[in-house]
């Protein structure tokens, strides 16, 4: 299978179902003559012209509002906030209107909007460019939430998105866009709302995603020259959370470990260990352990940056705590 | 409106029930009086007959060899066919009053989340509680290798494996066949078990001339009552349990409860196991009443189709191998009673007559008694008196 | 503005069934059979009148919290319309939305709102719609004298002026916001001198007298419709009723409320349309019993319906 980042990995998606349907136009800052701040809308411009890949001005409210007015009027649009720090900048079109017009108008109207922006720490951007805000998301009812790990994930759920019907939060990883992985050629999707065992194990679950799942691939491998196996899943989707994937590993290894980039006082994996607890209770050996983002703004130095989210070593330490 | 169906109580001491089978679907029309499903408890399995009319519209629990606690709602019935009905499997609910038994039995069969080590409740994880749990281990006999002592998965893996002893470590590499316990052994092993460990038995053996009962046997044939041994032993043990309260009687803790009624239990042995049925006031009964009542109970035993009652408070029993060649055996009381009688199997051998030497019919019988209630004294007497009316049954009006 | 007997009583009409509709929630919330809030647009009926009666039926409009007027001059189903506010599953939005979340999007009206400004980015959306697939509809965008100090407002303006969509930004300046006079909250009170801000024309009219709003409003939709991009009308006028329900009106002087009762707009109109010959002294009278009938239907069937299933709690929530 041939190999690409996940930044062409995104690329083909948007350029697929923009070929696929004529309703799809993209919408965000510097995307159309820049090519996206992440490169991820690069020469889209020149294939499809600017009333389809359009450049906006800085107004996250306007760009998720106004992309909200056009997927009602039937248009599938792909907007972007282009880090995920700026969402605030929208949260009131965002939850207010995206995620509820449908309920409130008793469901006769569709909101096929897709939201993309990327997140994470890593390039040592400080506080307000390396933030992961799942978990305010997760806790908005009528839209999804969906952060690929891997190329081939990116790819297929980006389609997936664009061709569902609801409002879809697609947040990316900006240390996975140089990210290689295999991607198959062709048509695919990957459906939304399942989770993915990546790999397969039976002494510890690890629950990821987006790229702690890489983090926690990386430590499966160490575990494993210590006799430990551990078996990675990967959520994929957020919201809605696909515990019964979950539940069937934990009841296989009696112990589960979330490991998230987000600040862990009500990040996301306080709602997935919640669950973990309501839908396994009588199959865990250990408590649910958390290994997740310091409760602080992302510091700037890179050792204290490190520090501030999971890394191979702690993710290591804490599997070897939870089978002591 | 909608009615539960729930396990039902079947008996004093019955705290959880399997369901064995359900004799009507969901959707079907049901009568009041109806049996619509069978239960299984106390080695038995009970015909359980609807309360109401109306549909069965919900079958919440399949028949499994798991134990349902009673009073669980296990389906429901509603009035008409299709009013909304609820689809949740509810707890159990709390018993006004538990059934008086020994605190040995509730020990036994204590939920090992509240096992006390000392004044410290015991620290499990929920996978080890719910494993030991179904092999109903007591937490508070597991040590603990987990943070802070707490009982993990492996620790009562590991109890189990040495508590089978060296045998259940083998490797399944050697050719075998698992079966696991069904409903009824489990609770012949639960009960027998309970018995031998709590009960201190002591056993008193005579052996028994049997010529006189083997000519009535004849006569009575011959008058179209059929009676068989155990029928003449039933009728006989009965009339002097009257004169013996001690071995018609059950013990609750400290206290030894004796019965009016004398009921004799007589063991049977069916294909899934063995189950003990009574005979109600067997000292008013005459022999050819015992003996109808006697066979009828042990056809329905094998076809499994006793009533609750006659299975539920039993105290002495019977129980006779003789078919089998067993020359004699001590057998285990059924707690809680005091007393079993085990009968051998009637043997042609030389014996003395006033001195002289002649063939007889003879045939061991062994007295099991729980010597916290009766003394050897008391036992000696009575089977001096058991073996005096078998030899000379004349005294006793048949 | 030269207008049809027709048109007369047309207008008329709408801005009774507005009146009494306004009216008569009044009376349902003061009597606990309605509950919850509503913002009353009583007083300000000849704005969303004169503007709506402008539009074509598929042109798109998108409301305020205070938006009973606008659907129902968006051919609104009376009967649906005040179900929807009495939360009942027969109404417009099967009881889910409310007085706030009024919606009907086959008759173009993209919804009310519970946000202030809440409706910018949908109208300047659906204008970016209408352009990208070279449609020839337009939207108005309802907005109070509140709204022009959001963010939004201005993201809206900038966005809508750069890519010349064809949205008329409609602003109802009734003088308050809640209880906020525009003088008190606006650096510039002629709302109407923002527009230049971002190159695009504007205008203000009286927003008491229909004719002169409809005049107003045609000749600035057939500019936005033209291509030329958006605009910002402002209407002057005034809410009889608070803010909401439980607004005592500390901040407005009784001489004022009553100086704009005088000048009402149903009540001038009618005298209007009897002056002029477009309708009789009669004729006006017909229609007053006539459209407080419809509102007495309307009353009967929500107070009548049922509430929604509490099977509907899960419901409508993704497609």
């Amino acid at each position: 299978m041939r190999e690409i980042t996940y930044r062409q990995a995104l690329n083909e998606a948007l350029d697929e179902e923009m070929a696929r349907d004529p309703d799809v136009f993209l919408m965000g800052e510097d995307i159309a003559i820049y090519g996206g701040a992440y490169g991820v809308t690069m020469d889209l411009l020149k294939k499809y012209g600017e009333r389809r890949v359009i450049d906006t001005p800085i107004s996250e409210a306007a760009i998720v509002g106004s992309g909200l007015g056009a997927a009602l009027l039937g248009m599938r649009p792909v907007v972007e906030i282009m880090y995920v720090d700026f969402i605030g900048l929208a949260m009131d079109q965002l939850n207010n209107q995206v995620a509820k017009i449908r309920y409130m108008f008793g469901g006769k109207c569709t909101v096929p909007l897709t939201i993309r922006t990327e997140g994470g720490a890593g390039r040592t951007l400080g506080a307000h460019h390396s933030q992961s805000l799942e978990a305010w998301l997760m806790h908005i009812p009528g839209i999804k939430v969906v952060m690929p790990g891997t190329p081939a994930d990116a790819k297929g759920l980006l389609k997936s998105a664009i061709r569902e019907d609801n409002p879809i939060m697609f947040i990316e990883h900006k240390m996975l866009y140089n990210l290689k992985g295999p991607v198959p050629d062709g048509e695919y999707l990957i459906p939304i709302g399942k989770a993915d065992v990546k790999k397969e194990g039976k002494d510890v679950t690890l629950i990821s995603y987006s790229r702690m799942l890489q983090f926690s691939l990386e430590a499966a491998k160490v575990l494993e020259k210590d006799g430990i196996s551990a078996e990675v899943v990967d959520m994929r989707t957020l919201l809605p959370l696909d515990m019964e994937t979950v539940c069937a590993s934990v009841r296989k290894t009696n112990r589960a470990v979330i490991v998230e980039e987000d600040t862990k006082t009500a990040g996301a994996g306080a709602e997935i260990g919640m669950r973990i607890i309501e839908e396994a209770f009588d199959h865990l050996d250990a408590p649910v352990l958390r290994i997740a983002g310091a409760d602080v703004p992302m510091p700037k130095a890179p050792n204290l940056e490190k520090l501030a989210i999971p890394s191979v070593e702690s993710i290591v330490k804490g599997v070897r705590e939870v089978l002591a | 409106m909608i009615r539960e169906i729930i396990m039902p109580k079947l008996g004093e001491t019955m705290e959880e029930g399997y369901l064995s089978k359900w004799l009507k679907k969901e959707g079907e029309r049901i009568r009041k009086g109806e049996v619509i499903l069978e239960v299984m408890s106390d080695k038995t399995n009970f015909e359980v007959e609807s309360q109401y009319d109306g549909y069965l519209r919900k079958v919440l629990v399949e028949p499994s060899d798991q134990p349902i606690p009673v009073t669980t709602v296990i389906g429901y019935i509603s009035d008409s066919p299709d009013e909304p009905v609820p689809d949740v499997l509810q707890t159990p609910r709390i018993e006004p009053e538990k059934a008086v038994t020994t605190e040995k039995i509730d020990s036994k069969v204590q939920d090992a989340k509240t096992a006390v080590r000392g004044d410290e409740k015991i620290r499990a994880t929920p996978i080890a509680r719910k494993i030991a749990s179904e092999h109903g281990i007591d937490l508070a006999s597991v040590v603990g290798t987990g943070p802070q002592g707490r009982i993990e998965r492996k620790d009562v893996e590991n109890f189990i494996a040495r508590a089978s002893g060296p045998s259940s470590k083998v490797q399944t590499a050697e050719p075998s066949e698992t079966i696991p316990f069904s409903p009824l052994r489990k609770i012949i092993a639960e009960r027998l078990t309970y018995s031998k460990q709590n009960i201190p038995h002591y056993y008193l053996s005579v052996k028994l001339m049997v010529e006189q009962i083997s000519k009535i046997k004849e006569i009575k044939k011959a008058e179209g009552v059929d009676a068989t041994y155990t029928d003449f032993l039933i009728f006989l043990t009965a009339r002097l349990l009257v004169e013996f309260p001690l071995m018609n009687a059950a013990v609750e803790g400290d206290r030894i409860r004796l019965y009016k009624s004398v009921d004799v239990g007589v063991a049977v042995g069916i294909e899934e196991g063995l189950v003990v049925p009574v005979i109600r006031g067997a000292a008013e009964k005459n022999l050819e009443q015992i003996s109808n009542e006697r066979r009828d109970l042990a056809e329905r035993a094998r076809t499994g189709k006793l009533k609750k009652e006659e299975i539920e408070n039993c105290r002495f029993v019977i129980s006779n191998l003789g078919m089998y060649g067993v020359t004699n055996f001590q057998a285990i009381i059924n707690a809680p009673g005091t007393a079993i009688l085990a009968v051998g199997a009637i043997q042609e051998e030389p014996i003395l007559d006033n001195g002289l030497l002649k063939a007889g019919k003879t045939m061991w019988v062994t007295l099991s008694l729980d010597h916290r209630v009766i003394d050897g004294a008391y036992g000696g007497k009575f089977l001096q008196r058991l073996k005096s009316v078998v030899e000379n049954p004349g005294q006793i009006y048949l | 503005m030269e207008i049809t007997k027709d048109q007369a009583r047309f207008l008329l009409k709408q801005m009774m069934e507005i009146r009494y509709f306004e009216d008569k929630i009044m009376e349902l919330l003061s009597k606990n059979i309605a509950e919850g809030g509503s913002h009353l647009y009583a007083g300000m009926e000849a704005v969303a009148v004169g503007v709506i009666s402008s539009l074509l039926p598929d042109d798109y409009i998108v409301s305020t919290h205070r938006g009973h007027g606008h659907a129902i001059a968006k051919d609104g189903d009376l009967k649906a319309l005040m179900a929807e506010i009495l939360g009942k599953k027969t109404g417009v939005c099967k009881g889910k939305g409310g007085s706030l979340h009024l919606a009907d999007l086959n008759k173009g009206n993209l919804g009310a709102n519970g946000i202030v400004g809440g409706g910018l980015g949908i109208a300047t959306g659906a204008g970016l719609a209408i352009k990208l697939k070279n449609r020839s509809q337009i939207v108005v965008s309802f907005f109070g004298d509140g709204a022009v100090n959001n963010g939004i407002w201005h993201e809206c303006l900038n966005m809508a002026a750069l890519w010349k969509l064809p949205v008329l930004y409609l602003c109802e300046n009734n003088l308050y916001a809640m209880s906020v006079s525009v003088s008190r909250a606006s650096c510039v009170p002629q709302l109407e001198k923002r527009a230049a801000g971002y190159g695009i024309p504007s205008d203000c009219v009286d927003g008491m007298d229909v004719l002169a709003v409809k005049e107003a409003a045609t000749k600035w939709i057939e500019y936005v419709r033209s291509g030329s991009g958006p605009c910002l009308l402002v209407c002057n006028t005034y809410r009889y009723y608070g803010h909401s329900r439980s607004d005592p009106r500390v901040y407005r002087t009784k001489e004022e409320e009553k100086r704009y009762r005088e000048m009402d707009a149903i009540e001038t109109f009618a005298k209007k349309c009897v002056k002029n010959g477009w309708l009789s002294e009669k004729e006006v009278q017909e229609l007053d019993a006539f459209v407080r009938n419809e509102i007495e239907e309307a009353t009967d069937f929500a107070i009548k319906s049922p509430l929604p299933d509490p099977s509907e709690l899960y419901t409508d929530l993704y497609a």
